[in-house]
């Protein structure tokens, strides 16, 4: 008891990102999972520790340059806090190498080769992935000097070879030299193999190759390295009265930012790391030797791989939704009640189909859309687009600032105003996050709103992997609360009280917190009181302490945070009621659902926004309340899976680790993903069998449907 | 083309703009089979008009421009509905009223938004308020029944109405708003705890005439409107204040709560207001001067409890831009009401008024075809014609001309203030001297409106003459048109000779206007 009471409330917040990833490093080390997805964890707990150090170690960084002293949660200074995140990211590496050897050394055996070197590749196989090099890769390389009057500043996480070139004269300098290899180069080289197929790492072949760049000289060695720039600098929208413009400026200052990571092949001379270190301006802490392939991220597509199925899971692809009918309009069937979609084990189509139909229903007068993270060719953008062609109302907030989306979301937003949208790029000072579109629709009765509200993206292709639950309703309070948004972003009017959402940053925090208070009340008045959270991560201070002083008060807090956690559990006399659970599997987490209990009538709500203080204070989000019965029992199912879950469950110990729920020997095994997906596989089918009853011709001026 | 015929089987959304003293306010709204009025979209922006107007009288250039770049921002609203600008009903309140640039704000808002903005006189604008009531579905429930006095603080002036049984008995503008108040209490120096006792005094004012404009003794209740007592309404309930269901019920609050949130709101600065609850600045600045107001008011009536209506001002402008033809009558029964009211407070003859008010109205329909006045002229001699005498509470000797300053004075609820002076001028040629150029009140009008003044004026003094004993003994009265003469029947009595000497006077302006001598002949 005393122990715990003078230990930290809170969990510093980079030490709980890694924990995370090491959960996610961990599903790659667990033998009971096919070699390719574990190769993919590998691969995915590489691509966050790239994000992490951009942003978040990058963020350190300046906080160390500023000289700011400003002490986080638990007390740490931004020094303390980078010392302590470098420890264990080092630590992290080693164990992502560890993990890359041994996954090569069985996959080999699968017939699947990562070679470390082209020496233990066949002559056959040699020739073959040189005349590919020639062929596709050799064109597109160009070497440059590494000093020079117009010195070269590489880009942030692109792969380049680092050349050593002989003095030409002796007692001469040794020179330097880059190749990158820009993002039209492939990563891996394919080839036959006896036994399955070989994948080379291009920069074996450049460095093989490298001498044709050099005629007649000495290439002394021929290394691969990547540097990571700081991507922690915000717009700074005072200087910026354009902000396309203020975009495109940033993603320029990205290139050119500080460079906080270097990693480089452990086989490179100390001399070559010294003259990239001194020309790229690197500490020499920053500098992270690996032994084996550069940018593990790379593995990604491998772990897709056509023709090694049994080194996969079968895919678990979407159903469609029991809930619509795909032969009818969307518009009636919304009318007729609201429709809770669970992505991606139900598939994403219904919320493309909105869009699409609103673009080609006469009745349609306006679309109204907010785009955070959208998908590459996108079907959204497309129907968006189409309907502003058709002379619809489009309005469209799209986010500029979504970060390390920014270029694309520039493009994209280019198109929707030549197609004569209305573009709005993004909220003054705040990121805007919530997940909403909404459609207005004249009927015989009168002016109809149609809604879509979202945990997740409109990105068709995240929408496959992330695990996350949507909308759709006509309910006017929501319907008028939607253009109210609207009217806001867009800046038509000041923020109006909603009627039925919250909305950060001005009420959605008030409301949470009121929420909390009142289970708390109820508890204190010895009523049963009962908070569920699933988010991806709890950060903010105030929202843990009014969870705390719930727990104190008896109330049962059920925490599923996917990522990070500061909040402390099972600590008597502060958190012994909280329990944490983090799910990694298939799916990412991503679906943030709230449920109160409210006395028995049961309040849930649906939101975009995690418990993090950016969430609540600096950016623009919602939080929606489940009102209609069905879909109500529906996310209520959903929520007690997830807690049920005895598979692929972390438990969040006080001491900061997590530990992997093991199912009992009494109850069966549970994996929340599985059960969830078996669920919409049987709904699905039920509704297949059930459906074909009569045979049904088209007329003509009949829709072509289904 | 199929479907454009499909789409015009509902009802066509209308859009009101209304600009405040500290907001320019877009409501777009359809009426629905069963539901009444339905609102589409709300935009709200905060302008810096009142502020403006208590420092300079003026509203300066920034504000004028901030003002298009709004309405630039609603017409992309308008134009989703498909409605055309030319079709809003936009209005601007009290404050821009007060401004010496008026005019040109509002041509400038016009020419830039195609939106036909006009200006409201504060007798109308309590008549919107009035007319919101008509925007609850079950209004007869509650509000339809006994006294209400309904309040309204604005930034530059405040309204105080009092409907009994749904009906406007008194209407009365004061030039006191949250603004001026704010800015008094700023260039005097004044502690935020005085704020109080610079409320005290209008609030006293008030509550005065109130109690002298309604029957000794009866019990009041206290309906406040306008935005910032709805927005401290749902700071003291959980719920906000709106919603379909909202719309219908009002917030009851203790004035002791009350109370108790003016004391916090007066002992927070401005910038603590706005951060925590995300107000906008100018909203802050006005909110402890309403809060104030409301409370003193409370006091003064000795109120345990008052209500907070969730309707607004915009609320009425749409119950009149959906529903225009039903409108007027209730409007006549409303000014018809209040001219009685003002009738009896200076002690009038109510029956004689009752008779000229009948002869006159009989006239006016029976020349219809000669004067080509309007329902809306029609009115205005009515309400001429019951207080046509009114001056005689001042004195008999020219109490014609005490008639017309007294009726000028008077707030007609949704009559304008020139359609107040129409009226003014049409009861004072109600004897004496026909209009003449020489007469400023007469001089001072624009030329159609001097028309209707003479054309009213000139039926007006025949009905008065036909009842010049004021004992009603002629009785009902027939009436003959021949080309060069009006022949008046009484049903009851022949007419004296007074009535025939008045009537040989009166008939002058009668005659000159509508080229026919008056003669009473016997009844049959």
């Amino acid at each position: 008891m005393k122990k715990s009471i003078l230990s930290p409330r809170f969990f510093n917040r980079e030490t709980s990102w890694l924990a995370f990833n090491q959960r996610v490093l961990d599903a790659g080390c667990d033998t009971h999972l096919p070699l390719l997805e574990r190769l993919k964890f590998l691969a995915i707990t590489a691509s966050n520790l790239d994000e992490f150090f951009m942003v978040r170690v990058g963020g350190l960084k300046l906080l160390v340059a500023g000289q700011i002293r400003r002490r986080d949660l638990t007390g740490l200074t931004p020094r303390q806090q980078l010392e302590q995140v470098t420890r264990r990211v080092r630590q992290m590496v080693a164990e992502q190498y560890t993990l890359y050897r041994t996954l090569v050394f069985e996959l080999a055996v699968k017939g699947f080769h990562l070679p470390e070197s082209l020496a233990g590749l066949s002559a056959e196989q040699q020739a073959w992935v040189a005349r590919d090099f020639d062929e596709h890769i050799f064109p597109l390389l160009s070497p440059v000097a590494l000093a020079g009057e117009r010195p070269y500043r590489p880009a942030g996480l692109l792969l380049h070879c680092a050349v050593r070139l002989a003095p030409t004269q002796e007692g001469g300098a040794h020179r330097f030299a880059l190749v990158p290899l820009g993002p039209l180069v492939p990563r891996f080289l394919r080839a036959p193999h006896p036994t399955g197929a070989v994948f080379v790492p291009v920069e074996q072949l450049v460095a093989q190759q490298i001498g044709r760049f050099f005629g007649g000289e000495q290439v002394l060695e021929c290394v691969p390295f990547r540097m990571t720039r700081n991507a922690d600098i915000e717009l700074r929208e005072d200087l910026s009265p354009d902000l396309l413009a203020g975009m495109q400026e940033l993603l320029e200052d990205r290139r050119e930012t500080a460079c906080i990571r270097l990693e480089i092949h452990r086989s490179a001379s100390r001399l070559l790391v010294n003259a990239l270190a001194s020309h790229l301006q690197v500490d020499l802490s920053d500098l992270y030797p690996v032994d084996g392939p550069i940018e593990l991220r790379a593995l990604l597509p491998l772990a897709q791989a056509e023709g090694f199925d049994a080194l996969r899971d079968a895919p678990w692809l979407p159903v469609p939704s029991p809930a619509v009918n795909i032969k009818e309009p969307l518009f009636p069937q919304i009318a007729e009640r609201d429709i809770l979609l669970l992505h991606p084990y139900e598939a994403f189509d219904p919320v493309i189909r909105f869009l699409e139909e609103a673009a080609d229903d006469p009745s349609v007068l306006a679309i109204k859309q907010v785009l955070y993270r959208t998908a590459r060719d996108s079907a959204i953008i497309e129907a968006l687009v189409r309907a502003a062609l058709a002379g619809k109302h489009v309005t469209v907030l799209i986010e500029l600032r979504a970060r390390f989306d920014e270029a694309r979301n520039i493009g994209q937003a280019r198109r929707l105003e030549q197609a004569g949208a209305q573009v709005v790029y993004g909220v003054r000072g705040l990121k805007t996050h919530a997940k909403i579109c909404l459609v207005v629709r004249r009927e015989r009765q009168g002016i109809v709103r149609y809604v879509h509200f979202g945990t997740g993206n409109y990105n068709e292709r995240t929408a496959l992997l992330y695990s996350d639950v949507g909308l759709f309703t006509c309910a006017p309070d929501f319907g008028a609360d939607a253009s109210d948004f609207f009217n806001a972003v867009t800046g038509a009017s000041e923020p109006q009280a909603l009627r039925r959402l919250a909305m950060a940053p001005f009420t959605l925090r008030t409301a949470l917190l009121r929420l909390i208070t009142d289970e708390t009340a109820r508890a204190a008045n010895r009523e049963k009181a009962q908070i569920i959270l699933k988010m991806n991560a709890l950060t903010d201070e105030t929202l843990i302490e009014a969870l705390y002083a719930a727990s104190r008060a008896g109330v049962r807090v059920r925490l599923n945070i996917r990522g990070t956690c500061c909040l402390r559990p099972g600590v008597n006399g502060l958190s012994e009621h909280i329990e944490v659970v983090s799910i990694i599997d298939r799916f990412l987490e991503h679906a943030r659902l709230f449920s109160f209990y409210n006395g028995g009538h049961e309040r849930l709500f649906i939101s975009s926004a995690d418990g993090m203080q950016r969430n609540l204070d600096k950016r623009v989000e919602l939080m929606v309340p489940i009102l209609c019965p069905v879909a109500r029992s529906r996310l209520q199912k959903i929520l007690k899976t997830y807690f049920k879950d005895t598979v692929q469950a972390h438990r969040l110990l006080p001491d900061g680790t997590y530990r992997r729920c093991r199912p009992s020997g009494k109850t069966p095994p549970c994996r929340s993903q599985r059960v969830l997906f078996d669920e919409a596989q049987t709904a699905s089918t039920r509704l297949t069998q059930t459906k074909p009853t009569r045979l049904e011709p088209y007329r003509r001026n009949q829709p072509l449907r289904g | 083309m199929k479907t454009k015929n499909k789409v015009r089987t509902v009802s066509k959304p209308v859009a009101v703009v209304d600009i405040g003293a500290t907001f320019l306010r877009l409501t777009i709204a359809e009426k629905r089979a069963g539901q009444g009025i339905c609102v589409l979209e709300r935009a709200e922006q905060s302008v810096a008009l009142g502020r403006n107007l208590v420092k300079s009288r003026r509203i300066d250039n920034a504000t004028i421009e901030q003002c298009v770049l709004i309405l630039r921002s609603f017409s992309k609203l308008l134009s989703e509905f498909a409605i055309p600008p030319e079709s809003v009903k936009a209005v601007a309140s009290a404050a821009v009223r007060l401004a010496e640039n008026s005019d040109a704000f509002l041509d400038r808002l016009s020419i830039a938004s195609r939106i036909p903005f006009r200006m409201l006189d504060p007798g109308q604008v309590g008549y919107y308020y009035h007319l919101a009531f008509r925007a609850i579905p079950d209004r007869k429930a509650v509000w339809e029944k006994g006294g209400v006095a309904v309040m309204e603080i604005g930034g530059l002036t405040s309204g105080l109405l009092y409907r009994r049984d749904g009906d406007i008995l008194f209407s009365q503008t004061y030039n006191v708003g949250s603004l001026r108040i704010r800015q008094q209490m700023e260039t005097s120096g004044l502690a935020p705890l005085q704020l109080d006792d610079m409320v005290e005094g209008w609030t006293r004012e008030m509550a005065l005439h109130l109690r002298q404009n309604i029957a000794k003794d009866e019990p009041v209740r206290l309906l406040l409107m306008g935005r910032e007592l709805r927005f401290a309404a749902a700071q003291l309930r959980s719920k906000p204040a709106t919603g379909p269901a909202a719309a219908s019920a009002v917030t009851t609050l203790s004035v002791a709560e009350l109370g108790r949130l003016a004391l916090h709101v007066k002992n927070s600065s401005v910038e603590e207001l706005t951060r925590s609850w995300q107000i906008s600045y100018p909203d802050a600045e006005i909110l402890g001067p309403t809060l104030c107001m409301a409370l003193s008011m409370a006091q003064t009536l000795s109120l345990k409890e008052v209500f907070v209506s969730h309707l607004s001002f915009s609320d009425g402008l749409l119950v009149e831009a959906v529903d225009d033809p039903a409108w007027t009558t209730t409007l006549m029964r409303h000014v018809v009401r209040i001219a009685r009211e003002t009738g009896e407070k200076y002690l009038y003859d109510a029956r004689h008024a009752a008779q000229v008010t009948d002869i006159a109205l009989a006239l006016f329909d029976l020349l219809r075809s000669e004067h080509d006045c309007t329902e809306r002229h029609r009115l205005l001699l009515e309400v001429a014609a019951i207080l046509h005498d009114i001056g005689v509470f001042v004195n008999a000797r020219g109490h014609h001309k005490h008639s017309l300053y007294l009726i000028r004075n008077t707030e007609f609820i949704g009559l304008s203030l020139a359609e107040t002076n129409l009226i003014a001028v049409v009861a004072r040629y109600h004897r004496k001297t026909m209009p003449q150029l020489s007469h400023i009140e007469y001089a001072g009008l624009p030329h159609e409106s001097r028309l209707i003044v003479s054309k009213l004026a000139a039926i007006l003094r025949v009905a008065d003459a036909l009842d010049r004993v004021h004992d009603q003994s002629l009785g009902r009265l027939r009436f003959e048109i021949e080309s060069d003469a009006l022949i008046c029947i009484p049903d009851r009595r022949v007419a004296s000779s007074a009535e025939q000497v008045a009537l040989g006077e009166k008939g002058d302006l009668f005659e000159l206007i509508y080229g026919r001598r008056c003669y009473v002949r016997s009844p049959r």
